[in-house]
């Protein structure tokens, strides 16, 4: 490669607009794109030796360490932390807490609670064991506290639940066909009326599956997805990376596997536009994705023309509303 | 290799400090090396290796005779590393330009030997590959790469102009190029047997 940017990369003299120009060139060059990571790795091996850090800072580290294994729990690792600290910043975009809050005391003395979304916007729900609930973006849930401390929870829409472990009481989520018991747990559901299945993924802990006689269909275990095919009655359990699935948790679009069809669907609720899509485009064809939800619509759509190469056009219209055409 | 650094496992199982903090003194330096290159935030880079030894120290019991504690150490930084451009990438999503960076490091980390031991084959032979240079272009190299001077300071030191400096460096990178060419197919060789 005779690219003189190229030698300046790897001596770390480039600058940023360099850089960019560097990669622009050769994103559409297999035989270049291969030759710079077998210099990039030249180059790591290059730099591999042990003066790296001086003896002090080493010695200090090292003080740092030693604390750290006396402690019992270090689950609390740099991803870990990293990651929970994006969703502090991402939630904070465009939560809208409790829209209805509808109040109801029955006659047995249980507390029933309302919730509900709009589009574009997610709810935390404080439970008073400090369980947590978040509903995302239109949905709604009716949460009935019973006097006995059993709590059972109604959901249209998507929710992701962390649920405080408490052996004397039960906390059931209704999702009129099944029930999902949890154990102490946290998990993800997503159950719109007019979707055609329920999906539940279990992210730590352990789920019963149960139906609506409180009979056990199946128990989860922790990274386990469930689907039920509400029309054919059915369901499917399988493994799965639950990042993926609570990203929208995070303020993302998480779509795994998911049809042009459904994606469209899932951004004309958040942004609150009408996507009409081309009839020589195929719906029903499958993309993975993540994207943030505070990225703006129209950033949303050069994302999906770069990766399935549709284009699109945005109509606005007088009310304010917008219609974007996708061919 | 190293300099003939040995220790006693079963100390180390046992949770002897001192032991564990040889063992610590001895690899920090090249694991922080690796993970500074795909890594650009000093503490965060620090902090994948102490996880890699907090690592060490949580499965310490399960260490027998064979275990190899360098290649152990290697593979967890590396596969941090990875998961921490992984995240990267889906925290900066919409900076095109940076994903582009992002995943061919991504890819290049990935292809690394998994093997420290051949790591360590190939760094010899980087090393004498430099060696081998012009001893101008190899000084000028060396200040460039290795003390980080810039080419301005370079040429002040050595009482030539920047131009020279450059055209030093091109030629020196050049030469090492062409020396390491049938590493850089072994390399792919390699790769494609895997």
């Amino acid at each position: 490669m005779n690219n003189p940017i190229f030698d300046k990369i790897f001596l770390k003299k480039a600058s940023e607009e360099e850089k960019e120009e560097f990669f622009n060139a050769i994103r559409n060059d297999e035989n270049l794109k291969a030759e710079y990571k077998q210099y990039k790795k030249l180059l790591t091996i290059h730099s591999l030796d042990n003066k790296s850090i001086p003896e002090d800072r080493r010695k200090q580290l090292f003080a740092e360490l030693w604390k750290r294994t006396k402690k019992e729990n270090n689950r609390n690792s740099l991803l870990i932390r990293t990651l929970k600290y994006a969703a502090v910043i991402l939630v904070t975009v465009g939560i809208s807490y409790l829209l209805t809050n509808h109040t109801d005391v029955n006659p047995e003395h249980s507390v029933i609670k309302e919730y509900r979304t709009t589009q574009g916007s997610i709810a935390t729900i404080q439970l008073s064991d400090s369980s947590e609930i978040w509903l995302n973006a239109n949905s709604s849930m009716r949460i009935t506290e019973k006097k006995n401390g059993d709590i059972i929870a109604v959901l249209d829409g998507e929710a992701y639940f962390e649920i405080t472990h408490n052996e004397t009481r039960s906390f059931i989520v209704d999702l009129g066909k099944i029930q999902i018991k949890d154990v102490g747990t946290s998990f993800n559901i997503k159950a719109y009326d007019d979707d055609e299945q329920i999906a539940a993924t279990l992210i730590e802990g352990r789920i019963d599956i149960q139906d609506t006689t409180g009979k056990k269909l199946v128990s989860m275990t922790s990274n386990e997805h469930f689907r039920f095919h509400k029309n054919e009655n059915r369901f499917t359990l399988k493994s799965i990376d639950t990042n993926l699935v609570t990203g929208w948790k995070n303020g993302k679009f998480v779509f795994l596997e998911a049809s042009l069809r459904e994606i469209c669907e899932e951004l004309e609720k958040w942004y609150s536009v009408e996507i009409l899509i081309d009839k020589r485009q195929n719906e029903n064809e499958i993309f993975s994705s993540v994207i943030k939800k505070s990225t703006t619509i129209k950033q949303v759509l050069e994302l999906l023309k770069l990766t399935t190469g549709m284009n699109y056009r945005i109509v606005e219209k007088g009310d304010g509303t917008d219609v974007i055409h996708l061919y | 290799m190293t300099s003939g650094f040995s220790f006693d496992i079963q100390l180390l199982k046992e949770g002897d400090k001192a032991t564990y903090e040889a063992i610590y003194h001895e690899f920090f330096g090249t694991l922080y090396s690796l993970s500074s290159q795909y890594i650009f935030k000093t503490e965060d880079a620090e902090e994948i290796v102490q996880e890699a030894f907090l690592k060490l120290w949580e499965v310490k019991s399960r260490l027998n005779e064979n275990t190899n504690i360098k290649n152990f150490l290697y593979t967890i930084t590396k596969n941090n590393c990875l998961n921490y451009i992984r995240n990267e990438q889906i925290a900066s999503f919409h900076l095109k330009r940076y994903q582009d960076e992002l995943q061919y490091n991504y890819e290049a980390l990935y292809q690394l030997e998994d093997d420290y031991s051949k790591i360590e084959e190939l760094k010899l032979k980087i090393d004498e590959a430099i060696d081998s240079l012009p001893a101008k272009w190899k000084n000028i190299f060396r200040m460039s790469r290795e003390e980080d001077l810039r080419y301005k300071d370079i040429a002040q030191k050595l009482g030539i102009s920047e131009k020279t400096v450059e055209a030093s460096i091109t030629k020196a990178l050049k030469k090492l190029r062409e020396e390491l060419k049938e590493y850089l197919t072994l390399i792919s060789v390699l790769i494609n047997l895997i």
